[in-house]
Formats: structure tokens, sequence, C-alpha cells
């Protein structure tokens, strides 16, 4: 009942044109007992009475009844879809708005199939009630109750014998609607995970060819769309047994009528023409009864949808600004981890981060090292504050993240994330994702500095090459290259970069290293990386080891150490000495110097920063 | 996600109705055709209610009162009834029946659909958005289900009231029958103006909706990217044109569908009209009984109402037949890599690779991004490919798993041209590990045993072990029975290469395939599988993709690509001493992790 009464909510903004509806249904229903009136009319007083006169005025008010009817239909309906269509789109655009709110720890548990058929079948569901079932509803009970009342007045006794098979059908009705709710609800969960296989199973296409696993696949969706079907038979077999039943009762109404009516007009109770009229008069009875069934079965299955799109809109973001939020001011970029602990919601006994304390000066370029799963991505996280964390704080410039808005810190900062996601759209929106305004001079000059630009200036529209789902295909390096310049447009103060050139080939990762150090010099900047030489700007290297900073330093001072971060960089470049070895002999001295002069100190370089 | 993106709205689109298509959707009820038949007798058991019920209260005047004669009334009545219990019986085996027909049909639909799209090649998925594919499976094939479930028996059942009760108004008085229909060429003429504004109008909000589903996948797939950027306002901007759009493309709509009832009845009412005038006219010129009269117009009465109820289906019929349309045209989308006729499953491999003058280019007016490739690789051998982004690696790489056909040359292992033996059978020798490694909801066991159903632990354990993941699982208080979420997000990037990595080898590939396998994994990891490499590579054939030169150096042979051709070839030593691009390349990255 919650669930009606909450749905039935959606239904205020559009309250005027749902009384207008309302008062349509009324005035058609009206005209429609008008018009078997008229017929009886026509029949008692004109053929029988063998006037012609009277029959044409009858039958011609009969046109002219039905054309009011016809007409107050037609706009019944009308205004009545316009109301259901504008409710479900309201409630579409809430749940994108609470989607676009919702957190990170959101988004770990629910399956994207999941969001899908909540925002598609199940939204379809409550509108086909809504826009639909509720009129016919209101309509129906309209003309029954109307109907009926109409009926006493005409001949009361026959009526009361008459109605007497709705005591049965009540029964009926009753039994129905008791059964039929939860099996639409259970409808409209499996259909979810029906959903979500189909949804993996093509996000997945790529896996699911290269291992020729199509027949698997197969067998999980037939899993699933058979669960379906046969969850529909379950709840059709429920209809089949109560429909036929509430037609078997309005049936009794008309038994009724012909021996009951019929000895009544014999002798001399009623008139013939009531007794005809009481045919069509029943139907403004039968067709309700008729709909009943139905319209009980579409109201429960979008009972049961609604309260999948309420579970959503019920969520609450479980990082959002405090009612005392602040804005962050623009900041230097000092940050400060402070005795920070981070478990996954979902997974709260395991710590990702364990007292975790590391401050970063203004400015400072600072390189995170640490073996797959120790938590440094997890650093980003919190520091854009897609998480909150357990224990501890993070400080930004003095505040602590979870005391300013939200908006106002991630404006100050830009990430380019592990996994580079890119929009259906074109390559220059794409760019200027974060900063919409963006000039094309500012989108190509971030370009230039990701190093995009020339690969971007070569395809067939340039900057207007639509890319993403339903666009060209990039290669891994491409994409990251624009994730970066998107990252770039932003100017951001804080400049995070997590893997950010890990697909790109060595020789633009070089280039883009050269770029990026202009600018980094402007800004805080983290950067996450397995290789060594994509951190050799950095001023400062942290080594995270079991959510802990295990060494942080320069690399001269860790080399120094000799700790974790000596032992890293022995197992890279022990190979890489073989090879400079074997190269010095493979290519001769000659060769080696062309390398020797590009070399140009960079163990100084980065000691001196 | 610019709005211009999304599909538009089409004009009207005159085409007569497409019978050909209709019958195809007929087709979907030949395998149940026992059942429908079964379920038209049904269907007339309660038709018989509707044709005689009419008549039967005509008696009761003619028999009963009129000539005071109580008993026939109650017989009559009695009669009646049984009509009644008839009608029960017959409703309660029609919607069994139907409904069981109606599901059936959804689910074979719903799995010819899937099963189709399993079939088709990657072209298919890199020209459609996930959320657009995933709508015509499901919203679309339900408006085909809908047409199916309610509409079929509406049509039958109504068909033969209407069939009926004509036959019965003709046997009453054909006079007054022919007066009755006279207003029905209005009807068809009417129908047939609406029909393609109908339609279409379907059609486009079939569309409307398929575009809200890809963005809202859209938009889940990237929220991180979305939150990080704060644009949660303009992408809302964007959804609501869209439920916007979807609104007015279903108003355009109704507005014209809605029409089709209202212009029934009055047509309906007008003809029954006609009727009244001319049945009193002739009652009192004594042609005709009282009863005759009553009970014709009775009929009539009977016989607007399933003409009303067949019109609302009309609509559905026609929204049916606009995703109809959608769903056929995926149906009809041939796979374009498929097995051939001819094709043999490929026996046991040695993984001898070849390459013989390959051209291959994504779209006809695309330049070539493979240029004459030709390249012979013996079993065993390890190739690595560098060369820089689109230069043509990945290309090679889908052309050996044939996610794609060469245009010109083939391609072939073992002698073998792939396109003479099945898929099935050549992809169960290879496997490949990509960039963006893709994981199922679902164990971390199930993940690597899905590219080999039913390998036991200790398999499993052990490709775990090769690659380094086993540490990290016995972290875990679930070890192998983590569940890495959806996409594996639960997972670090890195540990997801390594599921994935571990996944292709528990297949005991003959040909492996990294494309930057370790790309995100930490250095010491990397090594540790550098360095088991050897082992975990012995007897098989491998393609090596890596931008990171230091990985490739032990590779038999490393190609160098550009342009969509091989320009080096040779081992890292012969190919330094060559002093060509490869050179220039590692002196490049040399300077690069020198300098750290």
């Amino acid at each position: 009942m919650q669930t009606y009464k909450r749905l039935l909510s959606y239904i205020l903004p559009y309250k005027g044109r749902y009384t207008l509806a309302m008062a349509l249904v009324v005035l058609s229903v009206l005209c429609e007992l008008l018009t078997p009136w008229l017929f009886g009319r026509a029949v008692d007083l004109g053929v029988a009475g063998g006037d012609m006169q009277l029959v044409l005025l009858y039958s011609g008010l009969l046109i002219v009844a039905q054309l009011v009817r016809s007409g107050f239909h037609y706009m019944q309906w009308i205004v009545q879809h316009q109301a259901g269509q504008n409710i479900v789109r309201d409630i579409r655009d809430q749940l994108y708005d609470k989607l676009q709110l919702l957190s990170q720890s959101f988004y770990r548990d629910m399956p994207t199939g999941q969001i899908m058929s909540r925002m598609t079948s199940d939204v379809e569901s409550v509108q086909e009630y809504m826009g639909w079932g509720l009129l016919i509803q209101f309509a129906a009970i309209t003309s029954f109750v109307g109907t009926a009342i109409a009926l006493f007045f005409v001949d009361g006794p026959l009526t009361s014998v008459l109605l007497l098979p709705l005591l049965p059908l009540a029964v009926v009705v009753y039994f129905f609607d008791k059964h039929i709710g939860a099996m639409w609800k259970a409808i409209r969960d499996q259909m979810g995970q029906l959903t979500t296989v189909l949804q993996e199973n093509i996000s997945g296409v790529r896996v699911v060819k290269a291992f020729a696993s199509q027949a698997l696949e197969i067998d999980k969706f037939r899993g699933r769309n058979g669960e379906q079907r046969d969850l529909n038979l379950k709840r059709a077999k429920v209809e089949a047994w109560s429909f036929p039943a509430m037609d078997l009762m309005v049936g009794l109404i008309f038994v009724l009528l012909a021996w009951y009516g019929g000895l009544r007009v014999m002798n001399g109770e009623t008139t013939l023409g009531t007794f005809f009229a009481y045919q069509w008069y029943l139907w403004g009875i039968i067709w309700p009864v008729r709909f009943g069934g139905w319209i009980i079965s579409m109201m429960r299955e979008a009972m049961g949808a609604a309260p999948r799109l309420f579970e959503l809109l019920d969520r609450d973001p479980q990082i959002a600004d405090r009612p005392d939020a602040r804005p962050l001011p623009r900041v230097t970029g000092k940050i400060e981890f402070r005795n920070v602990s981070f478990a996954f919601p979902d997974d709260p006994s395991r710590n990702v981060l364990d007292g975790f304390n590391l401050t970063i000066m203004p400015g400072e370029v600072v390189a995170i090292l640490g073996e797959t799963g120790t938590g440094k991505s997890s650093i980003f996280n919190l520091m854009l504050r897609f998480y909150d964390v357990t224990e501890g704080a993070i400080l930004i410039d003095g505040h602590d993240l979870r005391e300013v808005t939200l908006e106002s810190l991630r404006r100050q900062m830009a990430i380019v994330p592990q996994e580079s996601f890119l929009f259906s759209a074109t390559v220059a929106d794409n760019i200027a994702y974060g900063h919409p305004e963006a000039t094309r001079e500012q989108i190509v000059a971030a370009a230039k500095l990701a190093h995009a630009h020339e690969f971007i200036v070569a395809l067939d529209q340039g900057y207007e090459s639509i890319v993403g789902e339903r666009g060209i295909g990039l290669s891994g390096g491409q994409k990251q290259r624009m994730a970066l310049a998107r990252a770039l447009l932003t100017e951001p103060r804080i400049l995070l970069l997590d893997e950010a050139t890990s697909a790109v080939d060595t020789e633009t990762e070089h280039n883009i290293q050269i770029a990026l150090e202009e600018v980094m010099a402007h800004r805080t900047s983290l950067i996450i990386a397995q290789r060594l030489s994509t951190i050799k700007h950095a001023d400062r290297v942290v080594v995270i080891e079991a959510g802990r900073v295990a060494e942080s330093g320069t690399h001269d001072s860790l080399m120094a150490h000799d700790g974790a971060y000596a032992r890293l960089y022995a197992l890279q470049y022990r190979e890489q000495d073989e090879a400079e070895q074997e190269a010095l002999a493979a290519i001769g001295r000659e060769h080696y110097d062309d390398v020797d002069e590009q070399l140009t100190d960079p163990h100084l370089e980065l000691a001196g920063r | 996600m610019p709005f211009e993106v999304y599909e538009k709205e089409t004009e009207v689109d005159e085409r007569p109705f497409d019978v050909g298509r209709f019958r195809r959707m007929l087709r979907y009820l030949i395998p149940y055709r026992r059942r429908v038949a079964a379920i038209l007798i049904a269907i007339l058991m309660s038709a018989a209610v509707t044709l005689f019920e009419p008549y039967l209260l005509g008696q009761v005047v003619d028999r009963g009162i009129t000539p005071r004669n109580p008993t026939a009334i109650t017989q009559i009545a009695l009669l009646l009834l049984g009509l009644h219990l008839l009608g029960w019986i017959g409703n309660t085996l029609r919607i069994n029946w139907m409904n069981h027909v109606g599901q059936s049909v959804l689910f074979d639909l719903r799995q010819e659909l899937f099963n189709h799209i399993q079939k088709l090649s990657l072209r298919f998925y890199d020209q459609r958005p996930v959320g657009k594919i995933m709508s015509r499976i499901t919203s679309d094939v339900n408006a085909i289900a809908e047409l199916v479930n309610n509409g079929l028996v509406t049509i039958i059942g109504q068909g033969i009231s209407i069939i009926g009760i004509t036959i019965v108004m003709f046997w009453l008085s054909w006079q007054l029958s022919l007066l009755a229909f006279i207003t029905m060429p209005i009807l068809a003429i009417f129908f047939n103006k609406v029909r393609p504004h109908i339609e279409t109008g379907w059609k486009n909000v079939q569309r409307t909706t398929s575009n809200i589903s890809a963005n809202t996948n859209e938009s889940v797939n990237g929220i991180y990217v979305t939150q990080a950027f704060q644009r949660e306002v303009p992408n809302f901007g964007t959804f609501q044109r869209l439920t916007q759009h979807s609104n007015d493309a279903w108003m355009r709509t109704i507005r014209i569908e809605e029409m089709v009832w209202p212009v029934v009845d009055i047509v309906g009412v007008g003809g029954t009209a006609l009727v009244v005038v001319a049945g009193a006219w002739l009652a009192l010129q004594g042609e005709v009984t009282l009863g005759l009269v009553l009970a014709f117009t009775g009929y009539l009465w009977r016989f607007w109402p399933p003409i009303s109820s067949m019109s609302k289906v009309y609509g559905q019929a026609l929204s049916a037949m606009a995703s109809a349309e959608r769903i056929f045209e995926f149906l009809d989308t041939p796979a374009e890599v498929a097995d051939a006729p001819h094709a043999i499953d490929l026996p046991p491999i040695d993984g001898a690779v070849q390459f013989d003058h390959v051209n291959f280019r994504y779209d006809p007016d695309q330049e070539m991004v493979l240029k004459k490739i030709n390249l012979a690789v013996l079993p065993g051998e390890t190739i690595a490919l560098v060369g820089p982004t689109g230069s043509g690696k990945s290309s090679m790489i889908n052309l050996l798993m044939r996610f794609y056909d060469p245009i010109e040359g083939a391609i072939r292992v073992d002698g073998y041209d792939l396109r003479d033996v099945t898929m099935t059978s050549l992809r169960h020798q290879m496997a490949i590990v990509l960039q963006d490694s893709f994981l199922f909801s679902g164990t971390i066991a199930e993940n690597i045993r899905y590219s080999t159903v039913g390998a036991s632990d200790e398999a499993v354990r052990r490709v775990a072990e090769a690659v380094h993941l086993a540490p990290f699982v016995d972290s875990l208080p679930e070890g192998y029975d983590y569940n890495v979420g959806e996409r594996g997000n639960r997972l670090s990037v890195g540990q997801r290469q390594l599921v994935a990595f571990a996944r292709a080898l528990l297949a005991d590939p003959r040909v492996l395939i990294l494309d930057e396998a370790t790309s995100s994994v930490d250095t010491r990891t990397e090594l540790v599988i550098q360095q088991a490499m050897e082992r975990l590579l012995e007897g098989r054939t491998a393609f090596i993709i890596a931008h990171r030169l230091s990985t490739i150096r032990h590779a038999d042979r490393i190609l160098v690509i550009e342009n969509g051709r091989i320009i080096e070839s040779g081992t890292h030593e012969a190919l330094l001493a060559r002093g060509g691009r490869y050179l220039d390349l590692y002196r490049k990255q040399w300077v690069g992790q020198r300098a750290a």
C-alpha cells in the first residue's frame, strides 16, 4: 500500500490533467449510459409504438450521443497518456539524477544490467499502469457503480437479483489479487537478472569469442530466459483460473436476466423495452469486470516494478556533501594523509590502506610505487572522495575532505584513470569533458601536450570523429592520451596519473614526459606507475607495501637506503643492463655514443630537484 | 555525450503494409500449431456464448414472454447457463494454452536473437552501443510477445465472433445486414490512412527507448569519469532531452492511434442507427417480427465491440511490426565471419602460423591497415610485434583469432586456411590475453575456468601459480571463491590481468597471444612472469605485443610493424646490429628507462 501511495504521489504535479481526464471519463460513461437508454426509447416508443418519427429522432440522438462520447473518449485518453508519460519521464529523470549521485561503492555491488532493467522495463511497467491502467481502473469503477445505480432506478427488484453473482465474484477477485502481486514481483526481479546476463555477455563479447564459449553463454542465457518463461507461466496460470471465473460470474447475470427478467416482463412487472435496455446497460457492468482482472494484474505488475525503482531512488549516496560543507577555496596543493585506514564497504575486514601517513607539499611531484593490489589506486579514489576513509583523515591545504563540497574538491583535481573510458562523442567533446566551455584552441593545446594531436588530425574527421562505444576504435595508447588531454584541459591544481601511459608506446611516452614536466611544475602531481621510467620526473618516490608507506625519499636516498626501491630498481635494470651490454656488443661503440648523448645524467637531475 | 550521436527519428514511412514481415512473425507459431489449433477450438467454445446469447434472449421474448410461457423462459435460461459454463471451460483452456504459446514464442524469439548475435562478428559489436543491442532483445521482443500474448487471442477470438455474428445477421435478414455494413468502407479508408503514421510512430518510440538504454549503459559504465570531472549536470541535461524526445515520440504516435477507437465507435453507432430506423420501418410494414429486429440489433451491438478491440490490437500489431523490423534486421545480419559449409574441425595443431600476402582493412573506404603481410612462424616460435600505436599489430591478432577475415590473402595454421576450419576448433587451440582484461561476475575460479569448463581445482591452482596470482588469492579468506564483481571491479586492474592470463593458460593453447598482457602488473610480478615465460611458452607458438622492449628481448623473432607493413624482422641482437627502426625505438626507450 505504501508503494501504491508513493506511486500515486507522482500524479500530484499533474493533478489538473488527471482531474480533467477523470471528468472526461465520467462524462463519457454518462454518454455511454445514454446510448442504451436512447436505444431502448427508440424500441419502446418508436418501433413498438409504431412511430417512425420517434424512431428517427432517437436514432439521430443516438449518433449525436456517440459523437460526443467519442470526443470525450479521445480527449480523455490523450490527457491521460500525456500525464502518464510525464510521470514516467519524471521517474526516469529522477533515477538518472540519483544514479549520477550514487557513490562508487554502489556501483561496486550493483550490476549494470540491474540498473538497465530498472531504467527500461521496470519503468515501462509503471508507465503502462500510470498512463493506461489507472484511468481504465477509474473508468471501470465509475461505469460499474454508475450503471448499478442507474439500474436500481430503472428496475430495483430486477437489478437486485441480477447483481447477486457479484458476491462470488468478489471472492475470486480477492484471491486473484492476493496471489498475482508476488508473482509479478518475482518476474520483475528475474528480468533484472536476465538483463544482467545479457549485459555482461554483450560487454564481454571479445572474451566470449576468443574462448569460443558461445555454447556456454547460450546455456547461461537459456537458463535465465527459461526462468523468465516459467515464472510468467506460473503467473498465467493464476490468471487462467481467475479470469474465466470472473467472466462466468458476469455470464450468470445474463442467465438471471433471461430467467427472472423474462418472467417479470411476462408478468407485466416491467416493460419489454426495459428488458432489452438491460442487455445494453449490463455492458456497463460487464466490461469493468472483464477488464477488472486485467487491470488488477497490470496494477500489481506496476507495484512489483515500483519498489525496484524506489529502492534506487531511496539509496543515499554514501559520499555526499555534509550539511555544513563549505566550498574548498583554490588550493595550493598541499596534501596530508593522517593515519589513514581504508577498507571497501563490502569487504570491511580487509584493510586496503592501514595507518597510511604521507604529506605532499604544494607543487611536488610524487611517484607512488607498489605491487599490484597494494592500494595505490585507492589513494586516488580517496583523494577524489569516491570513498571516505575508514579511519584517519585526508587534508588538502588543511581542509578535511569531508568538510568541503564535492564539487569544489573534484574541480581542482583531474585524474587519468587506469582504464581510459571515452564517451560516445566527438574527440573534441571527450577532451573537453571536464571543461565543456573550452575553446578549440584550448582543446588542441591539451591534445598536443598529451601527444594526441598527431593521431587525432590523422583521423578522417579529425577532432570531430566520433569515438567511444559507437565510434571508431582507438588503440589503448590512443585512448590513454585522450584521457590525459582531458585531464590536462581542466588545469587542475592536483593532477593524478594512474598508470596514465601504460599502453602508450615508449617513444610517445618519453615525449609525453617531457611535455608533462612543464605542466607539473605548477601543480601538485601524484603518479602511480610500475615502470621506473615513467616516474623519472618525480621529486620523491613513495613505495607502498601492505597499505602503508614503506619508504619515501628521492631516488638517491632510496637507493642509498637499499630497501624495497633499490630492490625494484635492481630487478628492473638487471635485464636492462644485460641488454646494454648486448647492445654494446651488437651495435658497436659508434651507435652507443648516440645513445649516450641523449642521457643528460638523470640521476643528478632527480637528486637535484 | 552530446545529443547528436543518438539515433534520429524517421519520417513517416509510406511503404505498404509488409505482409512478408507479418507472415514471418506468424511463423514463430508454427512449432505450436497443434496448440494453436486447440486454442481455436477453445475460442469457438467461448465464442458460442457471444453468438447464441442474443439469439436466446430474443427467444425469451418470442417463445416465453409473448406467448406467456414461463417454462420456456426457464428452459432457455438453463440453456444459457449451460452455454456460459461451456464458455467458462473454453476460456480457462484458452488462457492457459495461449499463455503457454505466447511465453514459448517469447522464449524462442529471445533465444534465437541471443544465439544469433553470439555468431555475429566483432564488427557488429564495434558499431553498436551495448545498450542498443540490449534494447532489441528486451523491449523489442516484448512488443512482439505482447501481440502474441494478448493480440492474437483478440484477433482470433474477436475474428471468430465477427464472422459468426455476420453469418447470423445475414441469416436473420440480409437486407438489414447490408445496411449495417454500408459504413464499413469508411473504416477501411481510415485504417489505410493512419497505418503508416502509427507504424512509423512506434518505430520512433522504440528508437528513443533504445537511445535511453544506450545512454544509461554508457552513463553507468562511465560514472567514474563523470564524477571525477563533475559532469553530472550536463549529462543530466542530455538524458532529459532523451526522455523528453521519447515522451514526444510516444505522444505523437498515441494521438493518432487513439483516434482509431472513437472512429470505429462512431461508424458502428452510425450503422446501428440506420438498422434501427430501417428495422422499425420493416417491422411496421410487418415484413419482420419485432423479435427479429431486437435480435438483429442485439447482434449488431455485439458486432462493434470486437471491431473496437481489434482496432486496439491493430495499434499493438503495428507496434509489433515496427519491433519486428528491428529484430529481423539483427537476425538478417549475416555473421561476416562464419564457419564455411565445408569447414572441418581443426585437428590438434603444432602451431605453425602463416600470413600469406594478407591485405586487410576494417572499412571499404579505408586505406588498408595491413598491406601484403607475409610471415611464416614455426611451431613453438615466440614472435614479438612492436611498432607505434595504430601500426597494425592488433589487426594482425584480430585476423589470427579470426575475429575478422582478410580482404586478400590467407592465414594458415598448420597449413589449414582459417576459413576452412570451424571457429570453435580453431579458438579452442588458441588463447589470448587482451589489454583490457574483461572478467565476468563470479568467483576467481569461475573466471579462470572460463576457457576450460570442467578443469580441476588443481589445474586452476597451477595456472594461478604460474602467473603469480596465487599469493594474492591465498591472502583472501574466500580464496578462489572470492567474487570479483562485475567486470572484475573488486580486483585491481593488475590483478584482473593476472586472472585473464591464468584463464588463457588454463586452455593450454597451442597458440598464445599476449596483447600487453602485463601492462598493469607491478614490476616484480611481471618479472616473475617473465622468468616463468620460457616455461609457459614451451611448446607453444606465441605472439607478444608489448611496448616495453625489455619484455620481448628474448623473443625468437621481433617484427617491427609500421603502417601495416613488416619493416624489420629478426632477433633483438640482429635488429640492433642492423641499426634501423628497432634500434631507433630501442634507443628512445633506453633514454626513457635509463633516465630513471
